[in-house]
């Protein structure tokens, strides 16, 4: 995850109780282990097996992706906002390689 | 088909190729009913690549049977080489093709448009409310735009950003958008993602455009936004691309935003997934496709939008009785190119011959070739070739191919030719009669 992560939020600053929508995408090579390489060994795997979002400290949503789910995996949620915070997204992978993203979302009104 | 015919048949072929011409006013003449008398009558709606070989080719090989082809254009203009007439390559005419070598092979040819089709009591339903009763049916129905799958591209939207995804006035307004454009200014192309006409199509009409600019308006940019991580021959066009036109061409793929989720064609503006907004001088969007929407009436579509099909007989897994060839089927790995619905349309007319004369049908064989032109002298090109295997189709193992990265000038410019050679042929395989 050798770039940050990418980020989209439909409004930073959602009315309480509006639907905002999160896109969100990672590069990875999401290497399955299923492929062998020149060399005739298998690859070892690495995809991205965790992504987490949370709001203000609170699990918003959580995605294990295995091995069908293609390199640079994309996201697309959405949650109501009920309160404001810190949302924090964080991607982790087999080889232990973590990748954060975060924005603040404050509540109109 | 002038040799091995006997007299008898070529007055039969005579007496048809007479109904045609009539037209339709000639279907409630009680002449037009005892000459089909007996006669197995196969309808092909959809005079394009499929639809005019299936039915050309099933002329070939039977001369007995009663063949219609329901097509609304007088004359077919072919998204092939369409690319080249926006560059500046080609002419109209030369990309325009005709009926008469269908209708001088006994085929009649129906300048209407087909509204319905009933697969129970096998008839189609004509545009001025004719109906037309079918033994079999072929439907080369090409591809139809899913609007408002792409968020504010609806037909509307399409009049100001152009598709040009079939070739007709749409190609025509878009080549007088890029002549009409300013020096310095900027093409933009949003490239859709998933099952779509042409894959490389997208790429040789930048790589057109590009020759246009370079030798018209040499100070502007294209853009192409595109949703999906890699594309056809990419390495070769970008390689192209770099020898001919320097940093012109900026290709941003899905990976880099180059998703484009909206368009404003008012504004000329398109908006990517994470929320760029790029403006055009030209835009040109390649929008989601499905079947063309007579396949929907026919009821041989999936949730897809396309046509699930046998591979060994191109008949319709949803409607047996219905043979869809072209670019409206799910007939993967094969390409959704005009190679490949000639060869879907000869693998039908063999079916449809063999079934109407008792016979079994041959095993399919199929190939693809696509040629792309990236400059006058540089064409590039991938071929497969194909067979089914019970109801899928497979690619047979280490046919095919790209061209090669490290080619020379002298090996661009063949291809290039042979691309030339290959339209010519194919063209006049599918709508000149043999």
């Amino acid at each position: 995850m050798s770039r940050p992560p990418r980020i989209w939020i439909s409004n930073e600053t959602p009315a309480p109780g509006e639907i905002v929508r999160i896109r969100a995408q990672v590069v990875h090579p999401m290497e399955t282990g299923f492929r062998f390489g020149p060399d005739g060994q298998p690859l070892p795997e690495n995809i991205v097996t965790r992504f987490q979002a949370m709001l203000d400290g609170e699990l918003l949503m959580e995605w294990q992706p295995e091995t069908a789910v293609s390199q640079n995996p994309y996201i697309e949620f959405t949650f109501a906002a009920l309160r404001g915070g810190l949302l924090r997204m964080v991607w982790t992978d087999d080889s232990g390689d973590i990748a954060e993203a975060e924005q603040e979302i404050v509540l109109a009104g | 088909m002038t040799t091995g015919q006997t007299a008898g048949k070529t007055t039969r072929r005579n007496v048809l190729a007479g109904i045609g011409a009539a037209g339709m006013g000639a279907l409630a003449m009680p002449a037009l009913v005892r000459a089909r008398a007996g006669m197995a009558h196969v309808v092909v709606i959809g005079g394009g690549f499929g639809g005019a070989t299936a039915a050309n080719y099933l002329r070939r090989l039977d001369s007995s049977v009663w063949i219609t082809v329901i097509e609304p254009n007088a004359n077919f203009t072919t998204c092939p080489f369409s690319n080249l007439y926006l560059g500046g390559l080609r002419d109209w005419d030369s990309i325009t093709h005709g009926y008469h070598g269908l209708r001088g092979a006994a085929i009649r040819v129906l300048e209407t448009t087909a509204q319905d089709v009933d697969s129970v009591a096998r008839r189609v339903t004509l545009a001025d409310g004719t109906v037309l009763d079918y033994d079999k049916l072929i439907l080369s129905p090409g591809i139809d735009i899913r609007w408002n799958a792409l968020e504010g591209y609806d037909e509307a939207a399409a009049e100001i950003a152009l598709h040009a995804w079939k070739a007709g006035p749409q190609t025509q307004a878009l080549k007088a958008r890029l002549e009409a454009m300013e020096d310095g200014g900027t093409f933009v192309m949003s490239i859709t993602d998933g099952a779509f006409r042409c894959p490389p199509g997208p790429y040789e009409r930048a790589s057109m455009v590009a020759h246009y600019f370079k030798t018209h308006k040499p100070a502007s940019k294209i853009l192409l936004l595109d949703s999906k991580e890699s594309f056809s021959k990419q390495g070769l066009f970008q390689q192209g691309w770099q020898a001919l036109y320097g940093d012109m061409i900026e290709w941003v793929g899905q990976t880099d935003d180059g998703q484009v989720l909206r368009v404003d064609a008012q504004a000329g503006e398109v908006e990517t997934a994470f929320g760029t907004t790029h403006r055009a001088d030209v835009l040109n969007v390649v929008p989601p496709q499905k079947a063309g929407w007579i396949a929907d009436r026919a009821g041989v579509t999936d949730a897809t939008g396309w046509v699930p099909v046998r591979g060994s007989t191109f008949e319709s897994t949803l409607v047996p009785g219905i043979h869809v060839v072209g670019d409206a089927t799910i007939a993967a790995p094969m390409p959704k190119s005009a190679f490949c619905a000639n060869a879907q349309g000869k693998v039908v007319a063999a079916v449809i011959a063999a079934e109407l004369a008792g016979r079994e049908p041959p095993a399919a064989s199929f190939a693809n070739t696509c040629y792309s032109l990236v400059g006058p002298d540089w064409g590039i090109s991938v071929a497969g070739v194909y067979r089914a295997e019970g109801d899928t189709i497979v690619e047979v193992p280490d046919s095919g191919g790209v061209s090669p990265i490290d080619a020379d000038a002298a090996f661009r410019r063949a291809e290039a030719e042979y691309g030339a050679s290959w339209y010519a042929a194919i063209t006049a395989d599918t709508w000149d009669a043999a």
